[in-house]
């Protein structure tokens, strides 16, 4: 083997959402945590491009969301070509939380209960209320903008700053919702908009997507990292990790990673823990294969990998005859319409979904919409919808399907030769019909704000934001990978923290059930650790 | 770095001022360096190069510039169709460099600077008070 380092209390892969809050609940209470992280620390003053003239082409190249366009060094390739959603993610200090839009909703309680209600995939062995605390933490943690009293959630802790202006694009909106007498509210946002925690307040520059050079938006380099390692906690960056080791007793050992020089490094560990995204974590655990283990670790279930959930989108998009100041504001405008997401029985699909609003596209991204021809028609199309639109996210929830999967390609890797995953990915009909349904609701409340014409893509591919499923919580071992407390059941010093362990997908965003999920791990980690 | 030669440029000049015609106070493609704009953005991936260079040709071996305008837009219409390729980038690549150009994001309402670092002045909005009546139907979220 190559290099051989000390062992830790607890090592943790990836420095995203999850191993972010993780390794500062450990480090606070004394454990000696490193992280390896596959990716490098950005500087978000000399890192962004939103100060650039061309800021807008870097959504096309070094700021793509997906790997396989961007394909920098820290990137691994993905085979996404058997699905009609690409998986979308970034590797840095921080995860996805770099380009994340910061849509901070909760799972609501009746996500936790799918198989109760609603008789479909399962309950979750963890519920809404006991998660409570840990979300109300990871709030005070990121910093969130939003108005209590959401009739959509029980009762919350106050938000940390005053919600996201509106502007004259949401006073237009929401007068839809209003006209049909539907559910909207300002969703809760990870954005500062007042000065919270030593950052700023957001200024309203616009592409989110593109990081916060003024750290308003609270990705997790500038969250829960500096004051994790203030406290000890140790992280790696490009570490690129192949496999993790077991011992003659089948307890996880170590991780081998490549260093930034393609050196091999051994990290032996106590604990080891998973939060690398909902296809890097079951890439690892398929890749770490052994004689004792040869179907990967923690896979006797034969489930690591299985149940792939995305959220997949219908996007629908108003255009008005005003302009409506679209550019203005972060670009999600954290409006989100819960009127759909509880099952109904009336309806031909079961569970629901929700609308999150999109301020207008900049300048390059109207053009290239698919809507802008080229010749003597060109200027008046984009007239027409630049500043002009308003669009919906239509986020249906994806239920668990086990032909849904990552697996390991047999002929691709990543430039040190580690096996990169495969994708195989199905719409289903029930989530087909929701976000049909979807469609012709968002139609009716861009009609009743006064849109003069609405298009929509029925199906988003570049959509894959949240991963989830893969290595499934449960408390059968049979039937699950890992248990509530994220511990696997074939291994247990072995966990998993990230989106993998979701049961079920709700229909929001992901992050801040991810996050709270880590903490509440974290505290059954520290008090073993006693 | 320079991929296109004076020839591949000209016929380029052309084609791209038809893609996006200059109508007051919208400039021209031509006018404001989108040639030496797209000669840059491929320059580094062989495989635009190749693309360009031979689409380009392409359209040269076809006479193109000794064309009316009516019957250049004519045969770029039907040259889309056969070499999609291509024509699609030859489409991103022009409007990258148009609509990032500061000429341009001036001309269409914009201040003409970037997002950063000053950003803009947001209205906080009047109908966060339409949220009363949102409140006042009650509990729609589903208790297990």
């Amino acid at each position: 083997m190559g290099i051989e380092n000390d062992k830790v209390d607890v090592l943790v892969i990836g420095a995203g959402a999850s191993g972010a809050a993780f390794s500062w609940k450990l480090a606070k209470s004394g454990i000696k945590v490193m992280c390896l992280e596959q990716g490098d620390w950005i500087n978000p003053l000399t890192d962004y491009s939103t100060s650039d003239s061309d800021w807008e082409i870097h959504r096309q190249t070094n700021f793509n969301p997906n790997p396989n366009f961007r394909s920098l060094n820290v990137d691994y390739p993905i085979n996404d070509t058997e699905s009609p959603i690409a998986p979308l993610m970034y590797n840095a200090v921080g995860g996805s939380t770099i380009h994340w839009s910061a849509h901070f909703p909760r799972l609501k309680p009746s996500d936790f209960r799918v198989k109760t209600l609603d008789h479909v995939a399962d309950d979750w062995p963890i519920s809404y209320f006991e998660l409570e605390p840990y979300f109300d933490l990871n709030d005070k943690m990121m910093g969130v903008a939003g108005i209590i009293g959401d009739p959509a959630y029980p009762p919350k802790s106050p938000r940390q700053t005053p919600p996201i202006g509106l502007g004259k694009l949401g006073d237009k909106i929401t007068h839809g919702f209003d006209k049909l007498g539907w559910h909207w509210w300002p969703s809760d946002s990870a954005i500062n908009t007042v000065e919270y925690d030593g950052r700023p307040g957001c200024n309203n520059c616009g592409p989110c997507d593109l990081g916060c050079s003024i750290k308003a938006k609270s990705s997790t380099d500038v969250t829960y990292w500096p004051k994790a390692m203030k406290l000890g906690a140790r992280l790696v960056t490009n570490a690129r990790v192949r496999e993790i080791t077991v011992d003659r007793d089948g307890k996880a050992k170590s991780a081998i990673y490549y260093d930034s020089d393609g050196n091999i490094q051994e990290q032996y560990a106590s604990t080891i823990v998973l939060a690398a995204n909902g296809i890097g974590t079951p890439r690892i655990l398929l890749n770490s294969t052994s004689t004792k283990f040869p179907e990967g670790l923690a896979n006797s279930s034969g489930l690591v990998g299985k149940n792939l959930m995305f959220h997949p989108y219908s996007i629908v998009t108003g255009i008005f005859d005003e302009d409506l100041e679209g550019h203005k504001g972060p670009t999600p405008l954290n409006i989100i319409c819960s009127e759909f997401y509880e099952t109904d029985h009336a309806r031909d699909f079961v569970r629901g979904y929700a609308y999150q609003v999109v301020r207008s596209s900049a300048p390059l991204a109207t053009a290239l919409s698919g809507h802008v021809p080229w010749g003597k028609k060109h200027h008046e199309a984009f007239k027409k919808r630049f500043n002009r639109t308003i669009t919906f996210a239509v986020i249906g929830e994806d239920l668990p399907e086990t032909h849904n999967k990552v697996t390991i390609d047999a002929n691709l890797s990543d430039s040190f030769g580690i096996p990169s995953p495969k994708i195989q990915y199905q719409l289903s009909d029930n989530s087909r019909k929701m976000l049909d349904h979807g469609v012709g609701t968002a139609t009716q409340v861009m009609k009743a704000a006064g849109a003069t014409e609405v298009t929509h893509d029925p199906l988003k591919r570049e959509a894959g934001w949240h991963l989830m499923g893969t290595t499934k919580m449960g408390t059968d071992p049979k039937n699950s990978v890992v248990n509530k407390y994220g511990q696997t059941h074939d291994i247990d010093n072995l966990f998993v923290i990230d989106g993998s362990i979701f049961v079920t997908a709700g229909a929001v965003n992901p992050t801040s059930t991810i996050q709270a999920l880590a903490l509440h791990i974290a505290d059954h980690v520290i008090s073993k650790s006693k | 770095m320079r991929t296109l030669s004076k020839s591949n440029s000209d016929t380029l000049a052309v084609i791209v001022d038809l893609l996006i015609p200059e109508v007051d106070p919208l400039p021209s493609p031509s006018k404001i360096n989108i040639i030496e704009h797209i000669d840059n953005a491929i320059s580094h991936t062989p495989k635009l190069i190749r693309l360009f260079v031979e689409g380009l040709r392409d359209i040269d071996d076809k006479d193109f510039l000794l064309l009316k305008e009516k019957e250049q837009i004519d045969f770029l219409e039907r040259y889309e169709c056969s070499n999609n390729l291509f024509f699609a980038e030859l489409i991103r690549h022009t409007y990258n460099g148009y609509y990032t150009n500061p000429m341009v994001v001036k001309a269409i309402g914009m201040t003409g600077q970037s997002p950063q670092p000053k950003g803009y002045d947001l209205e906080q909005g009047k109908n966060f008070k339409l949220l009363e009546k949102v409140r006042e139907r009650g509990q729609i979220w589903r208790n297990p």
